[in-house]
């Protein structure tokens, strides 16, 4: 277990590298079993507030640690549903007669941490790439259109998006187009 | 074991790695087989077969992008300070309840049952333990004369003995009906309540009798001949069904409960203590030691040493029935034998803790066990701590 030394105000410096290290990741996990972003948000932050009040509670290195936050998280999620049935019991009919399977815990973490590995593979590419495929794929710009908007010749912009595609393709496999991504 | 403390190593983000690499294809021959041997085959095509659909993940990694831990941080710092001053406003509150004696306070986690003891393990964010622990439920298994084993919770079910009686369950209670029952021979079946269970039952005769955690009751399907006669093991809170012609009786460690029509306890935990709490009516204890007849409001404890008759503790005696826990100067070890029992939990003592202190109070069997042990801390000043389903009581807190 590590320590965290120094006392009440010392332990969130020491707990937020790992927060912004582990932060996403375990809300996509949560959003599997809460199914709703904003819920997913504010148990992961729960689980920090946590972790934050107890010293010495997250175990130390990888993998340990990935394996205790999922398995925490998990808790979580399913213990928010619980309280989350007895609250709609009266309001949602829906609710009621539904009876919830929650997804294998190791599956889960398996394929949040595929997606998270992908994830940073495109996060990672050259920002020029990035910018000419948001454009072309999301905006819905011609060739023309972009190297006027980027001021930029329609040869590089043709050269760019090819390599673009090419680091794609290396990352993420073949036929991926990425439409929500570089929406967002 | 609870997931907290599961350990899968580095397999979900080995197979990760691999199965990342098998889809952009640039995994090697010796890697596939060690995916091959990391995870079995189903969950390997199900991965697979996600990575294959493009805009789902497509959402997904847009999902995660959005997460902005930034943002998020300020708000667990927001989330701690706010937290920090309700705690202190209940530490406040409980501590003023402490002196008095009794705090009692209600928490309804949820009316479904949890089937598995892993699933009354659960996150605690409140109190500082590696996890919670919920409170038991109804829940029991019926062993029918021909062996089977059924398992009752919440579930309706209604099945036949082989002489005809008729058995029915609904949420906590099983009911026997004899009326189109025959035959001489009575059929006999044992209902036993696991830790961290509870149930009731009401027999032919429309005696009821509701059972403790980890107890057990060996009962025939019909009261044959002139004698009602049932085995107790554990707790159990009888409601016995008049009728002067057919005396009921228990037989609980050696010892003989007779009574006619009344109501009692019986706690037995102990095999060489048994004490019968007697509410209203007469019972006859028969024991090793003697003969006694209670009154209403005494108690008799049978050991191998004595029978004695005294003063009854009925609040105790009833309170665990009634929903709730009762300690009324109690030393911790007794203390938390009854919670042990009813979280399904073990108990360590970790260093010199004092076992001469009595502790008194009240507690919801609702609650979970760390708002339990909150209260239990409050009131000894002793140290709790939770893990899985082992419970660490010490002196001081560990750093």
């Amino acid at each position: 277990m590590v320590k965290f030394p120094g006392g009440y105000d010392a332990l969130p410096t020491a707990v937020e590298p790992l927060f912004h290290q582990y932060y996403p990741r375990l809300c996509e996990f949560a959003v599997r079993y809460l199914q709703d972003e904003a819920l997913a948000e504010d148990v992961v932050q729960d689980v920090f507030v946590m972790i934050c009040e107890k010293s010495g509670i997250l175990p130390e290195g990888e993998p340990a640690r990935k394996n205790y936050l999922y398995a925490v998280v998990r808790n979580a999620c399913l213990n928010r549903l619980r309280h989350l049935k007895v609250v709609h019991r009266h309001q949602d009919e829906q609710l009621r007669g539904q009876s919830f399977a929650p997804p294998e815990i190791l599956e889960t973490i398996i394929s949040t941490e595929m997606v998270a590995a992908m994830e940073a593979a495109v996060a990672s590419l050259p920002e020029g790439c990035a910018s000419i495929l948001r454009k072309s794929y999301v905006e819905g710009l011609s060739n023309t259109e972009i190297a006027e908007v980027l001021n930029i010749s329609i040869h590089t912009v043709k050269s760019q998006k090819q390599r673009a595609l090419l680091l794609l393709r290396e990352r993420l496999g073949p036929g991926f187009v990425l439409l929500l991504y570089f929406l967002r | 074991m609870t997931e907290p403390t599961i350990d899968w190593g580095n397999v979900p983000y080995r197979a990760a790695e691999l199965l990342y690499r098998l889809h952009n294809n640039t995994i090697t021959a010796e890697e596939r087989e060690e995916l091959h041997a990391l995870i079995p085959a189903p969950l390997r095509q199900r991965l697979l077969a996600e990575l294959k659909d493009i805009p789902a993940l497509d959402a997904r990694m847009a999902r995660l992008a959005r997460f902005n831990s930034r943002q998020a941080w300020e708000q667990v710092l927001a989330k701690r300070t706010a937290q920090r001053k309700r705690t202190l406003r209940q530490r406040y509150a409980w501590a003023a309840a402490a002196v008095t004696g009794i705090a009692v306070f209600t928490w309804f986690f949820s009316g479904n049952q949890q089937s598995f003891d892993a699933a009354r393990i659960v996150a605690d964010n409140r109190f500082g333990h590696e996890n919670d622990v919920l409170p038991g439920t109804s829940r029991a298994e019926l062993i029918l004369s021909n062996g089977k084993a059924i398992l009752l919770q919440s579930n309706h079910l209604t099945f036949e003995e082989e002489d005809g009686t008729r058995l029915r369950s609904d949420s906590g209670a099983l009911h026997y009906d004899a009326n189109a029952a025959s035959g001489e021979t009575a059929l006999y079946n044992t209902l036993r309540v696991p830790v961290a269970g509870t149930y009731r039952i009401v027999l032919p005769d429309g005696t009821a009798v509701w059972l403790n955690a980890a107890s057990e009751l060996q009962f025939p399907v019909r009261f044959t001949g002139n004698k009602r006669t049932v085995t107790l093991r554990g707790e159990g809170y009888f409601e016995v069904a008049k009728d002067a012609q057919k005396p009921f009786s228990v037989q609980v460690n050696g010892d003989t409960v007779a009574v006619l029509g009344t109501t009692f306890n019986i706690s037995a935990y102990d095999p060489s203590r048994t004490t019968t709490s007697l509410m209203n009516g007469k019972v006859a204890v028969a024991a090793r030691k003697g003969k006694k007849v209670l009154e209403p409001g005494q108690a008799a404890v049978s050991t191998a040493a004595a029978l004695k008759v005294g003063k009854a503790d009925l609040e105790k005696a009833t309170a665990w029935k009634n929903g709730y826990f009762y300690f009324n100067n109690e030393s911790i070890t007794e203390i938390m034998d009854q919670v042990a029992r009813w979280y399904g939990i073990t108990v360590r003592y970790s260093g010199d803790v004092p076992k001469g202190q009595h502790i008194g109070g009240s507690i919801s069997r609702e609650a979970s066990l760390g708002e339990v042990l909150e209260q239990l801390h409050l009131i000894s000043g002793l140290h709790f701590s939770i893990s899985g389903s082992e419970l660490t009581i010490s002196t001081a807190t560990k750093k």
